[in-house]
């Protein structure tokens, strides 16, 4: 993908951040007390209740996949500045993009498994 | 230390710093809640009173002082990043970009707008705020 294609996706991935983000933030601290939202289950924000809705879940799935993205993105464009190179451009780029799907992929197994828990 | 640090760099430093720091937690984050659905050696549904037992023990765990100004901090920047995000993007896209003027003494760098020192600062704003509400939220110092 041509660099401006990136950085424009970089861009839309960090406003997206903010309502995925927003919501995330929202269910653990405003919604309903923290100590509340960090119960195990039983209350109407506690982690179970927000992985048992789809439409929660599905918004930190959105969640994982836009800062996997946005975050690695933002580390890979530090490190090529940092020192130029081919092989390190190359080594960079690559690296960054395993490791991003490595979490993608371990955080929907979360997701998938918490969701499916909590409506046992 | 470089304290001669101009707005703009100062904007610049922290934009990286703070996103590399996000990113880091971000990390840390997704690997202890795939801890507590059993870690990635189990990838079927765990028993619910196993998951149940990880999450209160990581929690008993990380209910320290320090993790929770660890947390407090990344709330401070967390709300730096996302709003100076702003401010960038804005300004990548020429909206609110100083008009192009001739150099005259004392030559002032003309980088910034007052609309984007003013963003910076709005951003730095909501930071503290976003601190100071995690703070009352883990320490109870405003006792609302």
């Amino acid at each position: 993908m041509r660099e401006k294609n990136i950085m424009l996706l970089h861009y839309i991935t960090g406003i997206l951040i903010l309502v995925a983000g927003g919501i995330h933030l929202s269910t653990v601290f405003l919604l309903s007390p923290y100590e509340e939202s960090m119960k195990f289950d039983s209350s109407p924000f506690s982690v179970m209740s927000v992985y048992r809705n789809v439409l929660l879940a599905g918004s930190l799935e959105a969640l994982l996949i836009l800062v996997a993205f946005h975050g690695f993105n933002g580390l890979r464009v530090i490190l090529q500045e940092l020192h130029q190179g081919r092989t390190y451009k190359k080594a960079v780029s690559l690296t960054v993009t395993v490791v991003a799907l490595a979490l993608v992929i371990y955080g929907t197994r979360t997701i998938l498994i918490a969701h499916q828990l909590a409506n046992l | 230390m470089p304290f001669r640090y101009g707005l703009e760099r100062w904007s610049y430093t922290l934009q990286r710093v703070s996103g590399v720091a996000i990113t880091l937690f971000f990390v840390a984050h997704i690997v202890e809640t795939g801890n507590v659905v059993g870690g990635a050696s189990v990838w079927s549904i765990p028993p619910y009173e196993l998951a149940k037992k990880v999450w209160t023990e990581t929690e008993a765990f990380l209910a320290n002082p320090l993790f929770d100004m660890g947390l407090s901090v990344l709330g401070f920047l967390i709300f730096f990043h996302a709003f100076n995000g702003i401010r960038l993007v804005l300004a990548h896209f020429g909206i609110i970009l100083k008009k192009p003027s001739r150099p005259e003494y004392p030559y002032r760098p003309g980088s910034m707008s007052p609309a984007q020192r003013a963003l910076f600062w709005v951003s730095i704003l909501l930071a503290v705020a976003a601190l100071v509400y995690a703070l009352n939220v883990f320490f109870e110092v405003l006792r609302l």
